[in-house]
């Protein structure tokens, strides 16, 4: 933990939460930076480099998704967005327009920690393996073999597909767009039920309970995402 | 339309009657002249007389009286001494001709008299007719605008002239409005408006659009002669008058029992505020200044249970907070359903997750027995309206209880079954627990309190996707079973 701490900056207007999260973090080790705007934020990053940003949707002086997209021109660094409990648009227009994970307002810190965790980890290593690892999963790009406990599994060219996006992107939501883009192409952008289809028969390969699943994690509304 | 028909033919075929007569006096005349041969001539009147029957009772009194006279001058000529002459030289003959004459005058004039009678008849049955198709037209009319253009189209096929409709956009102001040119003099317009009755002016004739002595509008059209008619107008427009009182009262009821919905719905909301919100605030408040007033004289486990109470609770309280805001959405109507192809273990498990700090001192056992679990609702408020349901469950189950949450498969429907092993839900109260009036108004008194609004929440969300909601007792685990029915249909097939 001594060797390096990382930097997390959190632009949030409200005193009580900024509060909150400060105290959670430092106790966790991470430096904190808090800005209060959006103005402020962007800022922060042109003359900083940070390893993860918080960032909370309703700024004072800047629509939040904006905000993202413009971060975004220039920046990496993953970003975490606060959500008070709207409509499942905003959190999907948030993870298209580049943030990689959202909270909804009110949470629990464990629940901010575990993503914070995730995120930080993941951009650390950021490296082209073509060998991925989930839990007891193991994914090959190069040979395109999944193995389970080193069990061989038998994929269908689009659940091998599917598990490969999710993999790669650890702990991280794909909306239903973001993999029916991929998978299927452009124009089945709204046929979610061949989604719905596809991860029930994954989830079956991988032995998953859908109800209290192990390995894949729907997100309701707006997408899936693999646990770690 | 045979009443129809014959009308017509009374009416505008008079020559076709007279021709009518010719031929049958014609046709009698050689039949006559065939049978005279048999029979003594005097005999022969009768066969005239029945075709002169036969055309009056067929035709009208000029037709009728016109074949009597052609009658009598044929037979005089043709079958009284001396033949091919108008003489008459028995007096027999005479009395017998005279007597023809009169017996066709009186039956031309008994048919004519029962022709004319019938065709009144006739027309009476026809504007009654009218006037029925008119009522039945208006009582079925909803709006004001559509009565007045029944109206105006009424009086438009009864005078067979066009008819202007003249009327205000705002009750208090002198300013008028025409579809076309207006036909009255403009200054002229306000004391018409105030006028209430039908009035003549130059050219034109004005019908006011009454409801209840209040003017609405004013139908004007061409003058016209026949008071029938006007009579008739003024019969639909008190036909008119009926319907918009009509719907005015419907209107006015339905504005009062909104006015009292809103009103009541209200003050339920605010007891519900006060009851859903403070009890755990109560918690959460209580925990915490116990925490910070006696912080040091608490043991560490003292402290965290405090600690997890405050949790807990906060979380109650943000479900509570969502289900109000979600009941006045549904309130306002204004929940729009984004429907979506889901997977039901999916909605499930959301709402297993959002509750996982509640169920931990029950156990849930979840079966999913359906061939295609895919449904096309909208997810998180499924989610939602389970979560409610399954809170409700876990809240009146016993210690370490059990709660079954069982997806079945019906035709056309899926089935979700949450049963517990609670006290249940008394036969009495089964349907009203998901009455949001009733769960408002028990407040602290009722047996199931804790609840809340959930139920009726969870009822709002699942009959918005056309699916139906009841209590009922559990056969398996004898407490309360909620059953969720959901609209089914199978999700398009997907390209592999």
């Amino acid at each position: 933990m001594l060797a390096e701490q990382h930097k997390i900056l959190i632009i949030e207007d409200e005193a009580q939460i900024r509060k909150f999260l400060r105290i959670s973090l430092e106790a966790q080790n991470y430096i904190v930076t808090e800005v209060v705007n959006a103005s402020a934020g962007i800022q922060q990053t042109t003359e900083n480099s940070y390893d993860l940003i918080i960032l909370d949707l309703g700024l004072p002086d800047m629509d939040g998704q904006q905000l993202i997209t413009r971060l975004r021109q220039t920046l990496t660094t993953p970003i975490i967005v606060l959500s008070v409990r709207a409509s499942e648009n905003e959190k999907i227009q948030a993870l298209d327009a580049g943030a990689n994970d959202y909270v909804t307002k009110p949470f629990g810190i464990g629940e901010l920690m575990a993503r914070v965790r995730v995120l930080v980890r993941q951009h650390e290593t950021v490296d082209d393996a073509k060998q991925l690892t989930v839990q007891d999963i193991e994914l090959d790009a190069t040979t395109r073999q999944v193995t389970q406990n080193k069990q061989l599994v038998h994929l269908s060219r689009k659940e091998f597909e599917l598990l490969n996006m999710l993999l790669a992107k650890p702990g991280r939501i794909l909306t239903h767009q973001q993999l029916l883009t991929t998978i299927w192409g452009q124009t089945f952008i709204n046929e979610t039920h061949y989604l719905r289809v596809l991860v029930g028969h994954l989830r079956q390969k991988l032995s998953d309970d859908p109800v209290q699943p192990r390995y894949i994690e729907t997100i309701q509304g707006v997408g899936y995402r693999i646990k770690i | 339309m045979s009443r129809r028909w014959l009308r017509k033919k009374s009416t505008d075929g008079k020559g076709i009657h007279y021709l009518f007569a010719l031929l049958a006096v014609i046709a009698t005349l050689l039949l006559a002249q065939w049978l005279n041969q048999y029979i003594p001539h005097t005999s022969l009147l009768l066969l005239f007389m029945t075709s002169v029957v036969v055309v009056s009772a067929l035709t009208s009194l000029g037709p009728s009286v016109f074949s009597g006279l052609l009658s009598f001058l044929s037979f005089n000529f043709l079958f009284t001494e001396p033949y091919f002459t108008l003489d008459i030289s028995h007096r027999t003959d005479v009395t017998t001709l005279m007597l023809f004459m009169l017996v066709t005058t009186v039956t031309g004039r008994l048919a004519g008299r029962m022709r004319s009678t019938l065709s009144a008849y006739e027309r009476a049955l026809e504007k009654l007719d009218n006037l029925y198709l008119f009522s039945q037209k208006m009582s079925s009319a909803t709006t004001q605008q559509a009565v007045i253009s029944l109206l105006q189209t009424a009086i438009e096929t009864n005078t067979a002239q066009k008819v202007q409709l003249i009327s205000k956009d705002d009750a208090s102001e002198d300013i008028f409005y025409c579809a076309t040119e207006c036909l009255l003099p403009i200054d002229k317009l306000s004391h018409i408006w105030q006028n209430k009755a039908i009035s003549e002016l130059a050219d034109w004739i004005v019908f006011p659009v009454l409801r209840h002595k209040e003017t609405l509008a004013l139908l004007v059209t061409q003058r016209f002669k026949d008071t029938e008619t006007v009579e008739t107008c003024q019969t639909l427009c008190s036909q008119a008058d009926i319907a918009l009182q009509r719907i005015q009262l419907v209107a006015d009821l339905q504005q009062t029992k909104v006015t009292f919905e809103t009103e009541q719905l209200r003050s339920a909301l605010l007891s519900s505020v006060s009851h859903d919100l403070r009890t755990p605030l109560a918690s959460v408040i209580g925990s915490a200044s116990s925490l910070i007033e006696l912080n040091d004289k608490l043991a560490p486990e003292k402290q965290q249970s405090l600690l997890e109470n405050i949790l807990n609770e906060s979380e109650r309280l943000d479900r509570h907070i969502q289900n109000l805001l979600d009941m006045t959405r549904f309130g306002q109507g204004k929940v729009k359903l984004k429907r979506d192809w889901v997977d039901i273990r999916d909605i499930i498990s959301g709402a297993l997750s959002r509750l996982s700090d509640v169920l931990h001192k029950v156990s849930i056992e979840v079966s999913v027995e359906v061939a295609d679990p895919i449904i096309h609702v909208h997810g998180l408020l499924i989610e939602q309206a389970l979560v409610n349901v399954i809170d409700n469950a876990a809240y009146y189950s016993p210690e370490q209880g059990r709660i079954q949450i069982r997806v079945k498969q019906l035709p056309g429907k899926l089935v979700i079954e949450v049963a517990d092993e609670g006290s249940g839900i008394a036969d009495a109260e089964k349907a009203k627990v998901f009455d949001m009036f009733y769960s408002l108004n028990q407040g602290d008194q009722h047996q199931r309190s804790g609840a809340g609004l959930g139920l009726a929440i969870a009822q709002g969300m699942v009959g918005a996707h056309g699916g139906q909601i009841s209590a009922l007792d559990d056969p398996l685990l004898h407490g309360a079973l909620i059953t969720i029915q959901l609209p089914w249909v199978p999700h398009p097939k997907a390209a592999e």
